[in-house]
């Protein structure tokens, strides 16, 4: 992984932590949250999940497909991050063809 | 008057007075009561609205096959309602109430004011004892005057109650109540199906504002655990309560997408339309696999 693409997981990380807070409800800060922790015993509700899932498609500029809108998807961070990614357009190529 | 708390725990949105039923009719004796208390599957809708309703029989439907006598009661005021709360407490009735969960320990206490229902075990010239199942499962005594700000709530509906004025005269094998509620069930749904195409096709035109389906997701989520019992006569139906389970999430999801997501967001109503599609396939593909795998039934 380039630095430049470290740095933007890095800030996608950070941005889902900030929806949760915002949106999610949860009993625990999110920036205590482990990556694998289950969301759901942190206090994400059905009804809060979907209140994260239109925060972070705005935050985002996504949209998630209809075969993604499950329980799981919201179960952990890490789970939300690798939604997140394949989600991305990509970045355009740094490199310069000649 | 005493009900054991035997169906406790959180209830989704539209669920809770089934909850609240079930324990009282278990404390009038009649076993395996949240299995029991809604037998029905289709839908409601006036033609015009973006409300769709669930089968809204569900209660004749008990009585019908339980020989029970349930009743949901509306009162044009406070006081037809106030009155007719002091008669079944005098019968020595408990009841399921609708009141406002800004009142009670739940997690919308002093912060939002969202329609709940409890069972009220007694009242009387000061105070009211309330069994709240779902948020706190053992009797709490409330002054009169906070019980009658919860049942006087504007989000409360006609100061509605529901009521088993006696237990339930007959109960039925899995066999015989999957026979009733198939028989029930093929009666109806055609004309059910047909609402709910109409339905979709309102909101296609007409936009999916306001559109509210929770209850439709709640009667599928009871009938869930209905279909788990009639699986003692056809096992196979244990897929069906899988499917109901499965069905009911996707309303619950429709629902809320609705509500949160802006009309004047394109894609946002674009995906709404779609989930309604979606629900609308899966209703018809359950339907059909429950009348092929309940006539399976050996009974049957």
């Amino acid at each position: 992984m380039s630095e430049r693409e470290e740095e933007t997981v890095s800030a996608d990380a950070s941005r889902i932590r900030q929806v949760l807070r915002e949106q999610g409800k949860l009993a625990r800060d999110p920036d205590e949250l482990d990556e694998h922790d289950d969301l759901y015993q942190a206090g994400l509700t059905s009804y809060t999940s979907v209140s994260v899932m239109l925060a972070l498609e705005d935050a985002f500029d996504i949209e998630f497909p209809d075969s993604m809108l499950n329980r799981t998807l919201f179960s952990s961070i890490a789970n939300i991050e690798r939604a997140v990614a394949n989600l991305r357009p990509a970045e355009p190529s740094s490199n310069i063809v000649p | 008057m005493k009900v054991e708390p035997v169906y406790t725990g959180f209830a989704p949105l539209a669920s809770c007075h089934w909850q609240g039923l079930a324990n009282v009719l278990e404390s009038q004796g009649f076993g395996r009561a949240r299995q029991k208390v809604c037998l029905t599957w289709g839908f409601s809708w006036d033609g015009e609205g973006a409300l769709l309703g669930n089968s809204g029989c569900w209660l004749e439907a008990f009585n019908a096959t339980f020989a029970g006598e349930l009743a949901r009661e509306d009162f044009g005021s406070w006081s037809r309602a106030d009155s007719r709360e002091r008669e079944l407490v005098a019968a020595r009735l408990p009841f399921v109430a609708e009141i406002d969960a800004f009142e009670v320990p739940s997690e919308y206490a002093q912060r939002e004011h969202v329609s709940h229902t409890v069972v009220v075990l007694e009242r009387d010239e000061e105070s009211a004892v309330l069994l709240d199942t779902m948020n706190c499962p053992t009797p709490r005594r409330y002054p009169l005057s906070r019980y009658v700000r919860m049942r006087t709530h504007r989000c409360v509906d006609r100061f509605h109650l529901y009521v088993s004025a006696r237990p339930p005269g007959r109960d039925l094998a899995a066999d015989e109540l999957l026979a009733a509620v198939l028989g029930r069930f093929r009666a109806t749904w055609p004309a059910d199906a047909r609402l709910l195409g109409r339905y979709a096709e309102r909101a296609r035109e007409a936009g999916v504002s306001g559109l509210d389906v929770c209850r439709v997701g709640a009667e599928r989520l009871q009938l869930a655990a209905t279909m788990s019992l009639l699986a003692e006569a056809e096992p196979s139906l244990r897929e069906v309560s899988r499917g109901l389970s499965s069905l009911s999430k996707r309303w619950y999801l429709l629902h809320t997408l609705a509500e949160q997501q802006a009309e004047s967001h394109r894609q946002g109503r674009d995906r709404i339309l779609r989930l309604l599609a979606d629900v609308q396939q899966r209703e018809v593909e359950l339907a059909e696999s429950f009348q092929e795998t309940a006539l399976r039934a050996p009974a049957l």
